[in-house]
């Protein structure tokens, strides 16, 4: 299988701050890759090393096997990229837009980007700004799509997005997907989107990779297991545990790297990616809690 | 891309022609109007620095001052530089503030290209445009400048090369600001501000005085001036009186001096040249015009090209 997007100890600083460390990824072709992770843990960084618009400090990133700033036109002519808040020139119509696209690039095909407007009914006369968010980030996939793209690139493509608009969104991203020949990456702190279309996940926190890989595969790697809370220091040394969460009496244990759980005390779960994803962001995962904030009502 | 950066800044190139068709029409208008009365009155005889018949004096009076409030007028037109290298330079600084670079870059076209393009055109347009407004200044001012010179402020800043050079610094100053600091309101604002400090500052206290030294010459009073000093650009000028300030009171009341005006000493000039009263100038000489339009392109073309490689290295470097 051949790789999309290769990083190698990537790494990109700005000013004495490190956006992105340590980053070595291999994103397999045809994949639809999410880089998932908080505000400011380097996925906007990562989208921009590997489309080109800016350069590493340290390290290397390949998109099918060219660097995109010693060979930029390469690149660029196969990947896709919509940047956060899909920038589009307000003033322009929707058929300027795409004059635009054909005018900046020979592998251009106007009925791709045609046909997906006409699809959504966006009229082509329509100035940009007048649209609503959601259109404009249609046009900015329409976009994105009629350069025929083989990797495409979408930094926080729904996180401006009401939920109708995001589903939508979602929809025309998985068509073009299931036209084939493309790869996807597409980052966002929002899990729940994701899940449906992605089947291959990327964990960015503090500008490093927590995790990468298929998502079957990590779902089928990590166990959740709940247990007596007085035996959960010996099953802790016995595994590779992400992430413990204690009640009174009963304590959860996220762990990698299945083993046979002999104690039959214990009860073993595939947790939910959402489960894997906040265990290895540190998160606490949103459980019923057993002291809920009450109404105090004063008297 | 140059579809791309004609429709991007489309809104600003209309505005700029509005601007410019509007100041050529007012000007050409006048300027007709005053080539008219300026032939009409003959004045053509009349040019400093040559012998004039007698009959310019009262001529040159008249038609000066029936032109002053629009000559005043034209002071405003400092501004024209500053205006079109605002309209010029905001488009480019807006695609930053906007994001909008992220897209054009992400198309297939090198960040080299994109600014080299949007460069070129912008620096073109601003060079053109400096340069039609002075050539049409050049033309407006034909008769002032051919009665009173073309050293002093109101010609030097319209005419010669000086109004590309102010121009191109207008836009670089503003692309320059606003490519580091990406908000284009801000840009403008800092841009105007440098722009006429500089151009007040090197105006009002750097051309006249150090481009070249000044000459300082004395001669009798009644001779005519030293060649170039009257359309030269004049420092200071006057009566040079040796003794104390009271006899110098006292010999100028016997000579019945009013005023050190070239037309009231002439009445009176042999009775101060009896008392070896001289007159005297600083000036810079008129033959000194296009050395020091040079020295004042060269600061503003050296500015503008410091600026633009400013601006060159944030974008292909800094800029993401």
């Amino acid at each position: 299988m051949s790789i999309a997007l290769h990083t190698a100890e990537l790494a990109k600083r700005y000013g004495s701050t490190w956006a992105l460390r340590h980053c070595s990824l291999a994103i397999p072709e045809g994949r639809v890759a999410a880089l998932v992770g908080p505000n400011g843990a380097g996925k906007t960084t990562l989208l921009q090393l590997a489309v080109g618009i800016s350069q590493p400090t340290h390290g290397r990133v390949e998109v099918f096997g060219w660097s995109p700033h010693e060979q930029p036109l390469l690149v660029l002519s196969r990947v896709g990229f919509v940047a956060q808040d899909h920038p589009l020139y307000k003033g322009f119509t929707v058929s300027e837009m795409l004059r635009l696209g054909r005018k900046l690039n020979p592998r251009w095909d106007d009925q791709i980007a045609v046909e997906r407007l006409d699809r959504i009914e966006i009229p082509l006369s329509q100035r940009v700004g007048k649209l609503s968010g959601g259109q404009q980030a249609q046009v900015a996939l329409a976009l994105a799509l009629a350069k025929r793209p083989e990797l495409l690139l979408l930094d926080e493509p729904v996180a401006a997005l009401d939920p109708l608009a995001r589903v939508e969104f979602l929809q025309s991203l998985m068509d073009a997907v299931a036209a084939g020949g493309l790869t996807v990456l597409l980052s966002s702190h929002i899990l729940a989107d994701l899940e449906r279309v992605c089947d291959y996940l990327v964990i960015l926190s503090s500008a490093r990779v927590r995790l990468a890989g298929d998502i079957e595969q990590l779902i089928a790697e990590h166990h959740l297991l709940t247990g007596p809370r007085e035996r959960a220091g010996r099953m802790a040394a016995e595994t590779q545990v992400i992430q413990e969460r204690h009640s009174e009496r009963q304590s959860t244990l996220l762990v990698a790297n299945e083993r046979n759980v002999s104690d039959p005390a214990w009860l073993v779960e595939h947790p939910s990616l959402e489960e894997i994803v906040l265990a290895y962001l540190g998160q606490p995962a949103q459980l019923p809690s057993t002291n809920s904030p009450r109404l105090e009502v004063a008297s | 891309m140059i579809w791309v950066s004609w429709r991007q800044q489309r809104m600003e190139a209309l505005l700029g022609g509005a601007v410019i068709a509007a100041l050529t029409t007012l000007l050409a208008l006048t300027g007709r109007h005053i080539a008219g009365a300026y032939g009409h009155a003959h004045l053509a005889g009349c040019s400093l620095g040559r012998p004039q018949p007698a009959s310019c004096g009262d001529s040159v009076l008249h038609f000066s001052a029936r032109f002053s409030n629009l000559v005043n007028l034209t002071n405003w037109f400092n501004m024209v530089p500053l205006l079109i290298g605002i309209l010029v330079a905001a488009p480019i600084v807006l695609e930053f503030e906007h994001g909008t670079h992220r897209l054009v870059w992400t198309q297939t076209i090198t960040r080299r290209r994109w600014l080299s393009t949007r460069l070129a055109l912008a620096l073109g347009v601003a060079g053109a445009a400096g340069l039609g407004f002075s050539l049409l200044m050049t033309w407006w001012r034909g008769p002032f400048d051919h009665l009173g010179g073309r050293f002093d402020t109101s010609a030097f800043d319209f005419e010669g090369t000086v109004p590309i050079a102010y121009t191109v610094f207008a836009v670089s100053v503003v692309l320059a600001v606003g490519t580091i600091l990406r908000r284009t309101l801000p840009a403008i604002v800092i841009g105007l501000v440098s722009f006429l400090v500089l151009r007040l500052g090197i105006e009002g206290w750097v051309r006249y005085q150090h481009y070249l030294a000044p000459l300082h010459k004395t001669w009798p009073v009644g001779a005519p001036a030293p060649a170039g000093e009257a359309a030269g650009y004049i420092n200071s000028n006057g009566l040079t009186v040796t003794g104390s300030p009271a006899a110098a009171k006292r010999m100028f009341n016997s000579c019945r001096v009013t005023d050190t005006g070239p037309r009231q000493l002439q009445g009176v000039s042999g009775c101060l040249r009896h008392h070896h009263v001289l007159q005297y100038a600083i000036y810079q000489p008129a033959g000194r015009f296009w050395t020091f339009q040079g020295i004042e392109t060269g600061i503003f073309a050296a500015l503008s090209l410091i600026l633009l490689g400013l601006t060159v290295w944030w974008v292909n470097h800094r800029l993401a």
